[in-house]
Parts: structure tokens; C-alpha cells; sequence
């Protein structure tokens, strides 16, 4: 997902970098899934949700 | 995600076609043409390619479009560039009839031609719901002006290459079938343009992903098809034939890159 249109999500959610929370992400993720589903699908956006989540380590790889 | 392993040999293999297409164009004289790749090697070779390229892309636009579920707004544009491809194969299929089997040219109109036109119909809807399915999903930033904007310039040089193109072909006359054929092709070319801009301009936003790169393969496609199809429309309107290899370069390169960017969606939804 290109930086600016995530970059684009925040501002729009009030989220700066520094200060992310697990809720916050959730809120990020919310706000992209139907985008995601449109551009890659059902299946490739529900792995991406996972990767972001356990890249931020609100989730573990083997859940 | 990785580059396809793919890309390598098809990069050589447009390089090489490039080298005999365009080579024919510069020495038409040359030995190597009259003796080795002749006009019916050339017509094999740059038949099964479109015809392979044309096929590849029907198979992978079916599959992409199944990895969208049935409520998904991107399935049924998916659908529709599947069918636009899976009819242009036909209508290759069918040019190759002639060509191969036969081994006389092509008329003019044929029975390849109502699977063009349905093709060009289901490309254009393609374009335009997938516009729309991209535009409500909330990923598409930039004003609604700018799109507008983008819309009218596209749409306002399209009339004008229209007017440049269709006129003469309007007074070269013909039955009304050829007529409304030669017309029809460029002219849905020019119509597709329009909905094909504003889908480039909203995954230039996503520019060095891979959504992009889905785009820009596919869009880059399209355009080599449109300048094959304009040139071939006034070209051969003016019985001009000395770029007959590079109309045939355009629309190898155009179906090439059709296909490989809609392989690439299957990779990015895989």
C-alpha cells in the first residue's frame, strides 16, 4: 500500500506516527479494508491486515 | 512482491520481436526478409504471439476475477475484461483460420469482426465499472475537480484525434457494414481512453506498488492497441502499408501487455 494514500487514512483519522495504538491501527485498518478488497480482494487483504498486525506485534504468526 | 520469473524471457523475447518486426520495416529489401523471415513467417510468428498473449490474458482475467467474491464491486469489471479477452481470442482464432489454415487473406468484414466488437463493448464497460468500483472505495484521494479536470482534457483530445482519423475514413465511403466497422474500432478506442486515464491516474497514487504496476502494464497495453488501431484505420484508409510491422508491433506489444498485467493482479490477489 503506497505511503501517501496511508499517510492520507491517518490525517484523516488524526493519527500521527509517533503515537499509533493497537486501536488506532485497528481504526487504519478499518478505514482501508474496503479499499483493500476492491484492489486485491477478499483473501490477499485479510493476509495484509495479518501482516500489518503481526508486523506491529498485535498478533502472533502462528494465530 | 517479487518480479515474476516470467519477466526475463518476456522481455528478451519483445526485444527480439521488436528487432524482426521493426528491422522489416527499415530494410524491407534486405535478404534476411526475402529469403529467411518472410511475410509468411512473420505472419506465423506475430499471430501466435497475439493469439498466445490474447489467450493467457482471458485465462488469468477469469481467474482474477473469481478471487473477488461474488459482492465485491471489482468482480464483475474483472468479468468483463475477462470476456473482452476471451472474445479478442476468438477473433484472432479466427483471423488465423484464414491466415494459417486457409492461407488466404483476411475479408473484410469477417466473422472475426463481431467478436472484436463485442471485445471493445466489454473492455469499455470493464474500464468504466472498474473506474467506478476504485473511485467508491475510499482509496482514490484527489479532488473530484482534478478527475473532472483529467476527464474532459482526455475526453477533448480524444474528439479531436477522432475528427483527425474519422473524417477520411467517413468520406472514403465503403458499404455500410465497412463504414461502420473502420469507424467503430477507433472510435471505441478514443471512447475506452477516457475512463482508462482517470483508473491510471488514481493507481499513480499507488505508484511503486504493485497495484500499480497492474495498472501501468495493462493501460501501456491498451494505448499500444490504440495506436495500432488508429494507424491501421488511416493507414490503410490511404493504402499506406510501408508500417504494416509496426502495426503489428503495436498490437503484439498491446495484447503482451494486457496479458502480463492482468497475470500480475492474479499475483497481487493470490
Amino acid at each position: 500500500m503506497a505511503g501517501a494514500l496511508l499517510r492520507g487514512h491517518c490525517e484523516k483519522l488524526g493519527l500521527r506516527e509517533a503515537e499509533v495504538s493497537p486501536a488506532d491501527t485497528e481504526a487504519l485498518l478499518d478505514a482501508i479494508r474496503p479499499g483493500l478488497h476492491v484492489f486485491v480482494g477478499e483473501d490477499r487483504t485479510a493476509s495484509v491486515e495479518r501482516e500489518i498486525r503481526i508486523a506491529l506485534g498485535l498478533q502472533r504468526r502462528s494465530t | 512482491m517479487k518480479r515474476a520469473a516470467i519477466d526475463l524471457p518476456l522481455v528478451l523475447l519483445g526485444a527480439a520481436l521488436l528487432a524482426i518486426f521493426i528491422g522489416q520495416a527499415l530494410w524491407p529489401d534486405a535478404s534476411l526478409y526475402r529469403d529467411v523471415i518472410t511475410a509468411t513467417v512473420r505472419l506465423y510468428v506475430g499471430g501466435v504471439c497475439k493469439l498466445s498473449a490474447l489467450v493467457l490474458g482471458a485465462y488469468y482475467g477469469w481467474r482474477v476475477a473469481a478471487r473477488f467474491s461474488p459482492k465485491n464491486p471489482s468482480r464483475r469489471p474483472w468479468q468483463a475484461l475477462a470476456v473482452w479477452l476471451s472474445t479478442w481470442s476468438a477473433g484472432q482464432a479466427c483471423l488465423g483460420w484464414y491466415q494459417w489454415i486457409l492461407a488466404e487473406s483476411t475479408p473484410f468484414p469477417s466473422v472475426a469482426d463481431p467478436f472484436w466488437v463485442f471485445g471493445y463493448l466489454s473492455m469499455v464497460v470493464g474500464f468504466a465499472l472498474l473506474l467506478r468500483a476504485y473511485v467508491s472505495s475510499g482509496l482514490a484521494f484527489g479532488s473530484g475537480r482534478g478527475y473532472a479536470v483529467l476527464g474532459g482534457l482526455v475526453a477533448s483530445a480524444a474528439l479531436l484525434v477522432g475528427y483527425v482519423v474519422l473524417a477520411p475514413i467517413v468520406s472514403a465511403g465503403g458499404t455500410p457494414l465497412e463504414l461502420a466497422l473502420n469507424l467503430a474500432y477507433p472510435l471505441l478506442d478514443l471512447v475506452a481512453l477516457v475512463p482508462a486515464a482517470l483508473l491510471m491516474r488514481i493507481t499513480f497514487q499507488l505508484r511503486g506498488g504493485s497495484v500499480f504496476r497492474v495498472w501501468a502494464l495493462l493501460l501501456g497495453g491498451f494505448v499500444a492497441m490504440a495506436v495500432g488501431d488508429v494507424l491501421y484505420a488511416y493507414l490503410t484508409m490511404l493504402d499506406v502499408h510501408a508500417v504494416d510491422a509496426v502495426i503489428d508491433v503495436s498490437f503484439i506489444a498491446g495484447y503482451g501487455l494486457a496479458a502480463r498485467g492482468i497475470y500480475e493482479q492474479h499475483r497481487v490477489s493470490a
